[in-house]
């Protein structure tokens, strides 16, 4: 799992993301869910949305099997070094942010005591070196920026899958501070390799990176373009044109697109997707998603090709967007149709109904 | 047809996100037809092109064809007639393709909440299966190779092929083989009726690498399966095929039966090997100057047909679902084959359990219709017709001993299970302490209640011990001195002369306690017996309902006199701890009091079950005790009559604080009490702290 957003909305008029989620999710010998790995890319709410609620923290053995719906088991947790950086007026967490750093202090701190990897559910991995040295000791459970990894969940599938870390990257000359430690500048960015027998599956988790993360990736690897290359490109940070741009689209009268940046995200495989995981891209009004963004991404790949996923199959009702990892590329999934009989029942509770 | 279902079924076609064009109803004579076309992911290599390189389209037509019988019938799904035919989970068929979009009956599908869009997204979900050529589930197994063209059952055992291949070191087995021809279906190998038989052989050729391809039955005449075989690596099939036609010219058909070994097991099997079977409709038999000529001709017609497993332990342990020990050469021996042993016994072979030995000396009579688990029966021995039934099931025919189990030899068993309900077999085993473990079940109270007795696993707590610690049980509990002392056997005239000692009950509750008593027999067949002897109570509620209870037999030792005795005396672990209790009590002084427990007569054995403390005009003293008699009588009385005289006084127990054997008082108390008791089993023992001594 790369993030979550679990919102707490009724569901009759959208996607039941947390019911859709656990109807995926396998479970261990004492019937609880669990995900191997949770990666979180960056620090906002959008991203980690319900994970107090939905996933278990703390020690397994605190874990409550009366609960009316069992939380999800994180087996390893990652998370850039930033996990140490308290909350404050300048650097506001949320407070599932807060949790997730909780939790994840909780873990290292049981491998700096023990000096051993930790079992499952206390397993954590931390990308980036920290720059006061605290992961100086941590080498174990530590993966830099540029590393290329093949243990998930301390079981090394390299036959099958691997992860290969392009960004945060380290700060640029001219750039500022505060632009250095925002949040989206700080994104975890990997390019995965999921092999399906001779094929390459290439899937580019790009979280909320912006302009300039990709403008630099682009420098960095233009004569290594497979590190950039995919089948899957997630839009930056939910199709937002300032993935794309550093002009401002209100504020600029001719907003230019950055080559270098659109270069970065366009070594698209041959059927290659991009994914806008975003609300539905209509009028440039709004930013993310933004429609000339869109306009920019549907020129690399075509438009049956870009699908946004509150638009996916349609506006009015959208459905989980899943792919098969084959071995002739990905492959979109049919939206499977649920009972008419249950929509029908969540439809019926929507409002009250008098009776005389 | 019912236009409202129609309609509904068009419905939600339409408005299944994955369908466009939907037809309208097309009516013929017998069914009724809508056409959709299919929007199918492809793999993204695919995508431009349209089309995968095995020929699946973005856009795929099909059909629905329903008849009057919907929606309780699934309708029939159908693809294009040159859709490609080379996936597995594609129906048999010979027009249009037909996929397998379920595991199961797709009728049974449509009854779900979901009804048509199950059936839609399965289709949805086999389209793409296609399309990404997943078809072949490597997680569910190999799927066996499709035919079009069924001709009909054959009956083998695989392993046992295997097995002949690995023993012949070699690629080719040949045998005679059984078969029935009823016109278009050829059935081989005792699933037909005896009088029916005509003979013919069997080829059974084994590949010798591993075949990765899956591809639809191809063959329908000689010419093709030599083909075929070539193409999986067995070349010489057409000179043993020739061979064997020659040395038996006479017969009409000859199966030849190939195993191909795959990279996984099949779909629900541990075997990588599958049985391609082939059915070869020899031609005309011929002679030409009176020498034979070959029948097999390359144009003669071939069919396939579908393996049957036969019966046997391996296929009724996997069905059952149970862990039954196969191969055990040690026997399951049935003492007492009516209507409570018989059952049993049914269900232990239902779940692959073998080999058995049936003893019994009865004759199945008409009355015993009333209850037995055997339905086709005779007046034949009882043993000997549970064992054809046994033999019916398993496949492994039950040794027979239609006498007394009392002239039996046990040797060769692993387990004796007695439900006889016959005191004497019943002390015939109690005697004998040299037979394998004892597992005891009979019903009492008209079948209200049922009582299973298990020896331990070492054999140290015996089934005279259990019967004693029940005697002494009873003493404490009304409900069980009722099962126990009651006779609720009835004599039921079953003829102008005859009558019957029997119970007066109903099969269907003989069958509950069977099943019961069958459930935890087959666990300690699957995991040994407990630690501790046991007893199982069951009850009958009247809420159509059993109650059980598993209860724990305390250990029993044997306590060893100084001059081997005829009698053996055995205690029970918690009379000698309270004995020790009362000794310490007591400090320097001696004590003592009165033993309980059971005398069995013909295994000569007396078990000590518990005490009664030393009535208050007792002595003790350091150097003496002298047993009081104040309110004995009265006592023993009470607990006789309470027990039918199961539990009586044994003796006297006294102790010896501080050690030492047993003095001169001592055996003349002995002498004295033995004469007093006419000389009937009599037992004193002395308790110290660290021994126990027989007198």
């Amino acid at each position: 799992m790369i993030y979550c957003s679990i919102g707490d909305e009724s569901i009759a008029d959208h996607c039941d993301v947390n019911q859709e989620l656990r109807d995926r999710l396998p479970t261990d010998s004492n019937g609880r869910p669990y995900i191997d790995a949770f990666i979180l890319t960056h620090r906002h709410d959008d991203h980690l949305k319900g994970f107090q609620e939905q996933f278990h923290l703390g020690s397994i053995e605190e874990y409550k099997d009366d609960e009316e719906e069992l939380k999800i088991i994180i087996r390893e947790l990652w998370s850039s070094h930033n996990f140490w950086k308290p909350s404050s007026t300048n650097y506001e967490l949320c407070d599932d942010a807060k949790a997730f750093n909780k939790e994840m202090k909780r873990r290292v701190k049981l491998f700096e005591d023990n000096k051993v990897l930790q079992s499952e559910g206390d397993r954590a991995i931390i990308i980036g070196k920290d720059p006061d040295g605290k992961t100086d000791n941590l080498s174990e459970i530590n993966y830099d920026i540029g590393d290329t990894f093949t243990k998930i969940n301390n079981r090394n599938i390299s036959s099958k899958i691997s992860g290969f870390i392009l960004s945060p990257i380290e700060q640029q000359k001219n750039e500022d501070d505060e632009c250095f430690n925002d949040k989206n500048r700080q994104s975890i960015v990997i390019q995965f390799t999921i092999k399906q027998g001779e094929y390459e599956n290439k899937l580019l988790m790009t979280a909320d990176a912006e302009c300039l993360v990709w403008e630099t990736l682009w420098g960095k690897y233009k004569n290594d373009v497979d590190k950039l290359k995919y089948d899957i490109l997630y839009a930056p940070h939910h199709c937002s044109w300032h993935s794309l741009s550093y002009d401002s689209q209100s504020e600029d009268d001719n907003p230019q697109i950055c080559e270098d940046a659109k270069k970065a995200l366009s070594q698209n495989k041959e059927g290659a997707f991009i994914v806008s995981q975003s609300k539905i891209i209509k009028g440039a009004d709004q930013d993310p998603p933004s429609e000339a963004a869109k306009d920019e991404y549907v020129s690399i790949v075509g438009e049956d090709q870009f699908i946004c996923t509150n638009e996916h199959p349609n506006e009015k009702k959208p459905e989980p967007l899943e792919f098969n990892l084959t071995g002739d590329g990905p492959q979109e999934k049919g939206v499977k149709e649920k009972s008419k009989l249950s929509v029908a029942a969540l439809a019926s509770t929507k409002e009250a109904y008098p009776h005389g | 047809m019912d236009e409202f279902w129609l309609k509904k079924a068009k419905k939600y076609i339409q408005e299944h996100n994955a369908f466009e064009d939907v037809s309208e109803l097309t009516t013929s004579a017998e069914n009724i037809t809508i056409s959709a076309t299919v929007s199918v992911g492809l793999p993204s290599k695919f995508i431009k092109a349209g089309i995968t390189d095995i020929g699946v389209k973005n856009k795929e037509e099909v059909s629905f064809i329903f008849t009057d019988q919907f929606p309780l019938v699934a309708p029939n799904i159908l693809l294009r007639n040159d859709f490609p035919r080379c996936f597995p989970h594609i129906n048999p068929s010979e027009y249009n393709v037909s996929p397998c979009i379920y595991e199961g009956n797709i009728s049974e599908l449509l009854q779900q909440s979901e009804w048509m869009n199950g059936l839609l997204n399965q289709l949805v979900d086999w389209l793409e299966k296609a399309a990404s050529n997943d078809l072949m589930n490597y997680e569910q197994g190999w799927a066996p190779m499709r035919n079009d063209h069924f001709s009909g059952y054959i009956l083998y055992d695989p392993s046992e092929v295997l097995d002949a291949f690995r023993e012949k070191n070699s690629l080719f087995v040949y045998r005679k083989f059984d078969y029935e021809d009823r016109n278009t279906i050829i059935i081989v190998n005792s699933l037909f009726g005896p009088e029916k038989r005509k003979n013919a052989h069997a080829l059974f050729v084994s590949t010798t690498d591993i075949i990765a391809t899956y591809c639809p039955n191809p063959i329908t005449n000689l010419a093709e399966l030599y083909k075929y075989a070539i193409s999986v690596g067995i070349q010489d099939l057409k000179k043993i095929v020739e061979e064997i036609d020659l040395k038996n010219i006479e017969e009409n058909k000859l199966f030849v039966i190939l195993a191909v070994e795959r990279p996984i097991n099949l779909i629900s099997s541990n075997c990588k090997f599958e049985f391609l079977n082939f059915v070869i409709h020899k031609s005309e038999h011929r002679r030409k100057k009176k020498r034979e000529l070959k029948r097999t001709l390359p144009e003669c017609k071939v069919g396939m047909l579908s393996h049957i497993s036969d019966r046997s332990p391996e296929l009724l342990k996997q069905l059952s679902g149970t862990k039954t020990k196969l191969n055990d050469k040690k026997s399951i021996a049935l003492v007492g084959c009516g209507s409570l042993g018989s059952k049993i016994g049914i269900h232990l072979a239902r779940n692959g359990n073998n080999p058995f030995l049936c003893i019994d000396p009865d004759i199945f009579m008409p009355h015993n219709n009333a209850r037995h688990a055997l339905t086709l029966t005779w007046s034949q021995n009882k043993a000997e017709l549970l064992s054809v039934s046994i033999n019916s099931i398993v496949n492994v025919k039950p040794r027979v001993i239609a006498e007394p189990a009392l002239k039996a030899d046990f040797t060769g068993s692993r387990i004796i299970i007695e439900t006889t309900a016959s005191l004497s077999v019943r002390n015939f085993l109690m005697s004998r302490t040299d037979l394998p473990s004892i597992v005891s079940g009979a019903l009492y109270g008209k079948g209200r209640y049922g009582l299973l007795l298990l020896e331990n696993k070492s054999k140290t707590t015996r089934l005279i011990d259990i019967w004693a610690n029940l005697y002494y049980a009873s003493l404490s509990n009304a409900l069980l001195r009722t099962i126990l002392f009651f006779s609720d056997t009835n004599s039921v005239q079953v003829g102008q002369s005859c009558s019957s000692q029997t119970m007066i009950v109903d099969d269907a509750r003989i069958s509950l306690m069977a099943a019961t008593m069958s459930l935890k027999i087959q666990n300690v067949l699957e995991n040994g017996l407990s630690k501790n002897g046991e007893i199982l109570f069951i009850k009958y509620d009247d809420n159509y309902s059993l109650t059980s209870e598993l209860v724990s037999v305390p250990e029993y030792i044997e306590v060893n006199s100084i001059d081997k005795r005829d009698w053996k005396v055995r205690l029970s672990q918690s009379a000698h701890n309270q004995m020790k209790d009362i000794m310490h009590h007591k400090g320097a002084n001696e004590t003592g009091g009165v033993l309980l427990g059971s005398v069995f007569l013909y295994a000569k054995t007396v078990v000590v079950t518990g005490i009664i403390p030393s009535p208050p005009d007792s002595i003790e003293k350091p150097t003496l005790f002298v047993l009081g008699t104040e309110g004995l009588e009265k006592t023993i009385k009470d607990i006789e009559k309470k027990t039918n005289g199961k539990v009586t006084y044994l003796g006297t127990w006294h102790s010896h604080p501080s050690g030492g054997t047993a003095s001169q008082t001592d055996h003349n108390t002995y002498e004295r009490l033995l004469f007093v008791r006419n000389y009937e089993p009599t037992v004193c023992l002395i308790v110290s702290q660290d021994e126990i001594i027989l007198v």
